[in-house]
């Protein structure tokens, strides 16, 4: 073990060229033409206001649209549907359809499902094990779990029906729906070259949440339909709003990645 | 069950408050980076302020990276008559002391300090080697960082502010394919930087001295009563302590300086501990008489607050997570009504998009382009941080309940492999701003 410093000879010129410094450092033509004007905020402000009345006032349609993309995965995923019935979801928002699936008692679920729980709780064991950096995350998936199972043991008569779980899960999603305008003002149409751009952003947001609500729902429903109650805090926090937060910073992100190559060229 | 669901809702709406402040303020910042106003700094007098300077680098068993900053010091583009570097052997163990008697011996403006007594940690050892120094102003490096050529002119030029008590410049990881954690955490000292400390500096608010890749003017320091060794973080501490006396914190964006950030969570972990342990205190002492004090503005006083009650999200927030699952599965009409899970789920959107939109906004800035990629990965992070912050606060107030008010200082693991000892990861050529 040793270690190496040069010893500048007498006289000889004092530089350095191999230091570190990085190819930029600082932004010069990057990113001043994004025009962060009070004109745009205000724009972004009035759009978000006018895709949030339109989800509002057509919360009913996307309501049906939402249980039509939601049916065609359970028709793929070939799980009964035994009947639609409406849900309330909220006073002047609309009810929505509701597919029927039957949902076992913690008693009569099958072994198969038993052994997923164990297999699943097992397997985030081991990765908070394995990864310290996901360690809390996977500890409180499994802590999930657990508390799953405990009120499962205690109160085995403990479910809900499909059409209350898709109360519940619309109840969080429309609430969702009406403040992602909101949110793409402040991550997307302000932070995007064009005002086009970031409306652009904004839409194609508001359509995968909607889209990608209908197939974690579904997902949902065929889980409790093998499952029961077992997965239930698990669907709720992974499935449902741990993935609205994930896909809104996924978005971001690759809009940030865009607008960064726009800026920096080759660059970046 | 009402009465748990009314205390969940207080706790909710109090927690959703809150972030609510800090999410603003977050906001606040991000937007204000892309101003069109242009950033303060005072890079066109570099070079023109060259007064006598003192360089303080502390060692404590850094055989693996003391040669690097040394070398990098000693190139750097400043008179060597006027620079003094006083390289700190912190009662080390290993060669570190040796390294140090090397370069002194060829160089004469670097003098060794070997520490063999006394209370551990940096800030003692900044204590007992301040008295040696003999420059107007004090710099200071990390063993393991690397300075630029001209790092030590650019951080010298604030101070040609008389107002300018202490100036701090700007860190970036360079080991950042070292692991995804040091991905993540470059991430994060870019928002922290690039954003953060730009938009404080630049809105006139309380930019923060960070005890490396910074300097303090040596009268500020005595006037302040010097490092308080009693402080984990005596960089928050003296920060506090200038602001109370009306000095003010310049930032220099440019100057970039290169540091290893952690490859491992526990080394991460660690460090987080002793960040949260130090800032907490430093929140407990100089809160109210940053408050009190008349030389600060009442945005400034505002800003002060919010930066040393930073780590106060992390338990507020997991308060807000409990109180909003006791809340969703007690599945009432009245208890969860639309406008309560609007305030609910709109405050997991915004406020915890704040970080993450400094995070973009700080990636853009720095043409980090491909790094932002790595973004909803930092949720893994965020979930981890948020833990051992709760973690260290648990153990802070745990401390002063039972009275052990004694913090043992843990220094930051090195990774740098032993073969890279001695050698410059960037010899042989500098590499792009997206590494």
């Amino acid at each position: 073990m040793g270690f190496r410093f040069r010893v500048r000879p007498e006289g000889a010129a004092r530089s350095n060229s191999l230091l570190p410094r990085r190819a930029s450092i600082y932004p010069h033509r990057s990113v001043r033409f994004i025009a962060l004007t009070r004109r745009r905020g205000v724009l972004a402000m009035v759009a978000a206001l006018i895709l949030c009345l339109i989800i509002g006032f057509n919360s009913f349609d996307l309501f049906q649209l939402h249980a039509r993309i939601a049916a065609f995965f359970l028709n793929a995923a070939h799980i009964p549907v035994s009947g639609w019935q409406y849900v309330e979801i909220f006073p002047g928002l609309g009810p929505s359809l509701a597919a029927e699936t039957s949902v076992p008692l913690f008693r009569d679920l099958p072994p198969l499902a038993s052994a997923v729980f164990i297999i699943l709780f097992v397997v985030l064991l081991v990765v908070a094990q394995r990864v310290a950096l996901t360690r809390n995350f996977a500890l409180f998936l499994a802590f999930l779990l657990i508390c799953s199972a405990v009120s499962m043991v205690l109160d085995p008569n403990f479910r809900f029906s499909s059409s209350e779980f898709t109360q519940i899960w619309l109840r969080n999603e429309i609430c969702i729906w009406m403040l992602l305008p909101w949110v793409s003002v402040t991550l997307f149409v302000m932070l995007q070259q064009s005002f086009a751009k970031g409306l652009g952003w904004m839409l194609l947001l508001e359509t995968y949440a909607i889209f990608s609500s209908a197939l974690r729902m579904a997902f949902s429903h065929a889980v409790m339909h093998y499952t029961g109650m077992l997965f239930f805090p698990l669907l709720w926090f992974a499935i449902g709003l741990l993935s609205n937060l994930l896909y809104v910073l996924l978005f971001y992100s690759i809009s940030v990645h865009r607008t960064s190559l726009k800026a920096w060229g080759s660059r970046a | 069950m009402v009465l748990l669901i009314i205390i969940s809702k207080l706790c909710l709406y109090a927690a959703i408050l809150f972030l609510a402040l800090y999410a603003i303020r977050h906001y606040i910042f991000a937007y204000s980076r892309f101003s069109l106003a242009r950033p303060r700094d005072t890079m066109d007098i570099v070079g023109f302020v060259m007064p006598r300077i003192t360089v303080l680098v502390p060692m404590h068993n850094e055989e693996r990276v003391a040669a690097d900053i040394l070398q990098a010091l000693i190139a750097c583009d400043y008179e060597w008559e006027k620079l003094q570097i006083i390289a700190i052997n912190d009662r080390s163990r290993d060669r570190t002391g040796a390294i140090i008697d090397e370069f002194a011996d060829a160089y004469p403006m670097i003098q060794s300090f070997h520490r063999t007594e006394g209370p551990g940690g940096k800030p003692a050892a900044l204590l007992a080697a301040s008295e040696m120094a003999t420059g107007e102003i004090v710099l200071l490096f990390d063993a393991d960082y690397y300075p630029g050529r001209a790092m030590l002119k650019m951080l010298v030029a604030p101070f040609a502010d008389p107002k300018v008590g202490a100036v701090m410049g700007r860190v970036v990881p360079h080991n950042v394919g070292g692991s995804l954690l040091a991905g993540l955490l470059s991430l994060e000292r870019a928002a922290g930087y690039q954003d953060g400390q730009q938009a404080r500096y630049n809105l006139g608010l309380t930019a923060q001295f960070g005890g490396t890749v910074g300097g303090v003017r040596r009268t500020a320091l005595m006037a302040v009563g010097g490092w308080n060794t009693d402080s984990l973080t005596e960089d928050t501490d003296l920060t506090c302590r200038l602001l109370e006396r009306g000095w003010e914190v310049a930032y220099v964006n440019r100057a970039e300086c290169y540091e290893e950030v952690p490859v491992a969570w526990p080394v991460r972990r660690n460090q987080l501990q002793r960040w949260v342990i130090g800032h907490n205190g430093c929140l407990h002492r100089y809160a109210g008489r940053l408050c009190r004090s008349r030389l600060l503005t009442r945005w400034q006083k505002i800003d002060a607050v919010f930066m040393l009650a930073c780590y106060w999200t992390a338990p507020v927030l997991v308060l807000g997570w409990l109180a909003s699952l006791v809340l969703y599965f007690a599945h009432t009409p009245d208890s969860w009504g639309f406008v309560a899970l609007l305030m609910f789920l709109g405050y997991q959107l915004f406020a915890n998009q704040a970080t993450f939109v400094e995070l973009g906004v700080a990636a853009m800035l720095d043409g980090s382009s491909r790094r932002i990629l790595l973004l909803p990965l930092n949720l893994l992070n965020f979930f981890s941080s948020t833990v051992a912050i709760c973690n260290a606060l648990w153990q802070f107030y745990l401390r002063r309940i039972t009275g052990d008010g004694n913090q043992e200082w843990r220094k930051t693991g090195r990774t740098r492999d032993e073969a890279d000892a001695g050698q410059s990861p960037f010899l042989g050529g500098g590499r792009g701003g997206d590494r």
